[in-house]
C-alpha cells in the first residue's frame, strides 16, 4: 500500500469518526495554542527585555569611549573613562583589524544651541550626535515615537527624553514633540577689536521626525551625519581654538557589535589593549538571559504537560477506533493488507490528528499572545514606555506544528501496533 | 489463473486454556482439486469457519498441514501470508465486510492497492469487474446505499480483484434473501467457472450445499462425509 493510498484511507477513517476527531483535534490544539502562546509570550518578553538592556542595540554591543581605559574596564559593565584620547580614522581601521569584531560604527557629535519654535522655551545649549542612520539597527537607540531622520537629510532631527523635558512634555506625551521644529545653531569665534570675540551661529531649521529613548554619546538631538558635518566644519573654524565642548578627534564614540555576546569579553580586551575605555551591559545581559531561561524552560514544561495529555487522548480515540474496527482491520489483512500497512494508517490518522492539531492549537496561541501583548502593551504605552511587539518566531511555528504531530505519532505507536497485530482472523469475526 | 488445489493434512486446532481446552478441529483430512467446488456443512460449532480460515491464511496453521499448489501455509508467516492471501486467495464473507467510507469501486480497488498496481489500472480492473457482477451502475454508492444482494455482488468483485486461484466463501448467502441469494449462488459459480478459480464455500444451507460438485460435512471438529 502506497503512502498516498494509506494517507487516504486515514483520511476517511477520521472523516466516518468526525465526532471523536474533531474532539482529538481540539484537545491537541488546545494543549498547542497553551504551549506556543507562553512560548511566544515569553519570547517577546525575552527580547523586550533584553532590548531593554542593551537599549535597543545588538546584544554584543560595545561603547568605546573618546578616553583611555580604566582600571576596572573590563570587570564593569559601566567603567569609568580614563583621560580623553582622540578617536580617528586609523582607531577605526585598528578596532575593525580585531578579531571577532563584526562591526565598527563610528559616532560625530557637535555642540549647538537649540532654539525651540513652538511655545515659549528659553533656547538652551546642547549637542547633536550623528552615525550612518543606514546602520540604524547596530547602534543602541531605540525609538519612542515617530522614525528616525532620513540617512542623509539636513533638515530632519531626532529628540531624546531630556528635550522633551525642555519643552514641557513627558514620555506619554512624546508624539506631541513629532512634527514640530526646532533650530539649531552650531557655534563660532569671530576676532573682534581689542582681542575680544564675537560668536555667530550657523542656524539649521529641522523638523522633529521621532524620539528616541536614549542619548547619543549625551546629545540631545539626533542627525544625518551630512547635518553634523555640516556644523562640525563651521565650529572648527573658530580663530581661537575654543572647542565650545567640541570633541578633540573628528568621532566622539565608537560603537562597537561582535560576533554574538561570547566574544564581548574578547573584543572588549583587545581595545583595552588599544587604549581605549569600553563598556557594555554583557554581564547583566548574560544573568537576565539565565533567568529568562530557567522561565522558558517552565512555561514549556507547562506546555509540555498539556501536550501529553492530549496525546494520551489520542491514543485513547485510537484504541476505542480499533476496538470498533477490529473486524474491518481483519478484511483489511485478509485482502492483502500486511502489518505494516495497518499500521502505517493508524499512525498517519494520529499524524493527521496532530498535524490539524498543531496548526490550528499555534493559531490560537498566537491569538492568545496578541491579545496578552495588547493588555501589556497598554500598560506599557500608558507608563510611557515602548509596547512589546508579538511575533510569530519560526522556531514555535514550526515547534508547535511539528512538535504536535511528532507527539501525536508517538501517542499513536502503541495503538497502531496493536492494530497492526490484530489477527486477520477477525475479518470472520470473533470466532 | 487455473485454480489451486488444496491438500489438508492432520489439521488440528486447539483453542481455550490448558485446563479447560477446546478442540476445534481434530486431525482433519482434506483435498480440494483444482477448479473443483466444494462446500462444508456442519452444525455451528463444527469447526467450518476455522477450517476456511486455515485454508484461506487467516489463522496460522499449528498442527498438521495445509499445501496450496504445493505451498505449505505452514512455513508462510508475516509479510508471505499477507502476499498469499493477497494473490491466491478472495474471500467473500457472510457480513460482506465493505468499508463503510469507500465507495463500491474503492472497496474493489482497495484489494489490488497492497499490490503496487497503479491507480488507473485499478480504476479500471475495478470498473470492469463492477459490471461483470452486474452492478457497475451503483459504483459511486457506499455500501449502506447498497441492498444486502448489492453488497454482496461487490463483495464478489473485490473478492476477484486480483484473479485468485481460490475463492473461499463464508456463508455468502446467510445475510440474502431467498431469491437473492438464488441469484448470488448462481453469480459466485459463474465467475468461478469463468476464473478458472476452486470454489470452497461454507454453509448451513442445504439448497447452497446441493450446487457444489462435492460435500465436506464436519462435526465437533472431525470429517464425518467427504
Amino acid at each position: 500500500m502506497t503512502w498516498a493510498d494509506a494517507l487516504a484511507a486515514a483520511g476517511r477513517s477520521l472523516g466516518r469518526r468526525a465526532g471523536r476527531a474533531v474532539l482529538t483535534v481540539v484537545a491537541v490544539a488546545l494543549a498547542a495554542a497553551l504551549l506556543s502562546a507562553l512560548l511566544i509570550i515569553s519570547t517577546s518578553a525575552r527580547t523586550r527585555v533584553l532590548t531593554q538592556l542593551s537599549k535597543g542595540g545588538p546584544l554584543s554591543g560595545i561603547q568605546v569611549a573618546a578616553a583611555a581605559p580604566s582600571a576596572t574596564a573590563l570587570d564593569s559593565d559601566n567603567p569609568r573613562p580614563g583621560r580623553a584620547r582622540p578617536i580617528d580614522a586609523a582607531t577605526v581601521a585598528r578596532i575593525r583589524a580585531v578579531p571577532s569584531v563584526r562591526t565598527v560604527v563610528p559616532i560625530e557629535v557637535n555642540p549647538v544651541l537649540a532654539l525651540t519654535l513652538t511655545g515659549d522655551h528659553q533656547p538652551f545649549a546642547d549637542r547633536v550626535g550623528s552615525f550612518d542612520l543606514r546602520r540604524a539597527g547596530t547602534v543602541p537607540v531605540a525609538l519612542v515615537t515617530g522614525r528616525l531622520p532620513a540617512p542623509h537629510s539636513e533638515t530632519e532631527v531626532a529628540v531624546s527624553e531630556g528635550y522633551l523635558h525642555r519643552v514641557g512634555l513627558d514620555k506619554k506625551s512624546a508624539a506631541r514633540a513629532v512634527g514640530t521644529e526646532v533650530e539649531l545653531g552650531a557655534p563660532r569665534e569671530f576676532p573682534r577689536r581689542g582681542g575680544r570675540f564675537d560668536i555667530r551661529g550657523r542656524w539649521t531649521r529641522a523638523q522633529i521626525v521621532g524620539v528616541v529613548a536614549q542619548q547619543v554619546v549625551d546629545a540631545e538631538f539626533l542627525a544625518s551625519p551630512a547635518l553634523v558635518a555640516a556644523q562640525r566644519s563651521w565650529t572648527a573654524q573658530s580663530v581661537t581654538g575654543s572647542d565650545f565642548g567640541l570633541p578633540s578627534s573628528r568621532y566622539a564614540a565608537l560603537f562597537v557589535v561582535a560576533d554574538g555576546l561570547a566574544r564581548v569579553g574578547d573584543v572588549r580586551a583587545a581595545i583595552d589593549r588599544l587604549g581605549y575605555s569600553t563598556s557594555a551591559p554583557e554581564n547583566l545581559i548574560e544573568t537576565v538571559q539565565r533567568y529568562l531561561h530557567v522561565v522558558e524552560i517552565v512555561l514549556a514544561g507547562i506546555g509540555l504537560i498539556a501536550l501529553a495529555i492530549a496525546a494520551l487522548g489520542i491514543t485513547n480515540a485510537l484504541l476505542a477506533a480499533i476496538r470498533e474496527r477490529r473486524r474491518e482491520i481483519g478484511v483489511l489483512k485478509a485482502i492483502g493488507a500486511r502489518d505494516r500497512d495497518v499500521r502505517r494508517m493508524f499512525l498517519i490518522e494520529a499524524g493527521i490528528t496532530g498535524f490539524a492539531g498543531g496548526v490550528i492549537g499555534t493559531a490560537i496561541g498566537y491569538g492568545i499572545a496578541r491579545l496578552l501583548g495588547a493588555v501589556v502593551n497598554t500598560y506599557l504605552v500608558d507608563q510611557g514606555l515602548r509596547g512589546v511587539a508579538i511575533g510569530l518566531p519560526w522556531t514555535v511555528l514550526g515547534g508547535g506544528i511539528l512538535g504536535a504531530t511528532v507527539l501525536a505519532v508517538v501517542a499513536g505507536l502503541l495503538p497502531a501496533q496493536r492494530a497492526a497485530r490484530l489477527p486477520a482472523r477477525q475479518a470472520m469475526g470473533d470466532a | 489463473m487455473p485454480g489451486a488445489t488444496v491438500t489438508a493434512t492432520n489439521l488440528t486446532v486447539d483453542y481455550g486454556t490448558a485446563a479447560d481446552p477446546l478442540r476445534v478441529l481434530d486431525d482433519v483430512t482434506l483435498t480440494v482439486t483444482a477448479g473443483e467446488r466444494i462446500a462444508i456443512t456442519g452444525p455451528s460449532g463444527a469447526g467450518k469457519t476455522t477450517l476456511l480460515a486455515l485454508i484461506g491464511g487467516l489463522e496460522p496453521v499449528r498442527a498438521g498441514r495445509v499445501l496450496v499448489d504445493e505451498v505449505d501455509l505452514a512455513g508462510l508467516s508475516g509479510d508471505d501470508l499477507a502476499r498469499y492471501r493477497h494473490l491466491t486467495v478472495g474471500f467473500v464473507f457472510q457480513h460482506f465486510g465493505l468499508l463503510g467510507t469507500l465507495t463500491a469501486l474503492e472497496n474493489v480497488e482497495l484489494a489490488m492497492s497492497f499490490g503496487g498496481i497503479d491507480r488507473r489500472t485499478r480504476r479500471l480492473r475495478a470498473t470492469e469487474l463492477l459490471a461483470s457482477v452486474g452492478i457497475a451502475a451503483r459504483a459511486d454508492h457506499r455500501p449502506a446505499a447498497l441492498s444486502g444482494g448489492e453488497a454482496q455482488r461487490v463483495a464478489l468483485a473485490r473478492a476477484l480483484a486480483n484473479r485468485p486461484a481460490l475463492l473461499l466463501a463464508d456463508e455468502p448467502t446467510g445475510n440474502l434473501d431467498h431469491d437473492t441469494a438464488a441469484r448470488m449462488l448462481d453469480l459466485i459459480d459463474e465467475v468461478a467457472a469463468d476464473h478458472g478459480a476452486t470454489l470452497v464455500t461454507v454453509t448451513h444451507d442445504p439448497a447452497v450445499a446441493a450446487r457444489a460438485d462435492r460435500v465436506v460435512r464436519l462435526r465437533d471438529g472431525r470429517v464425518v462425509a467427504a
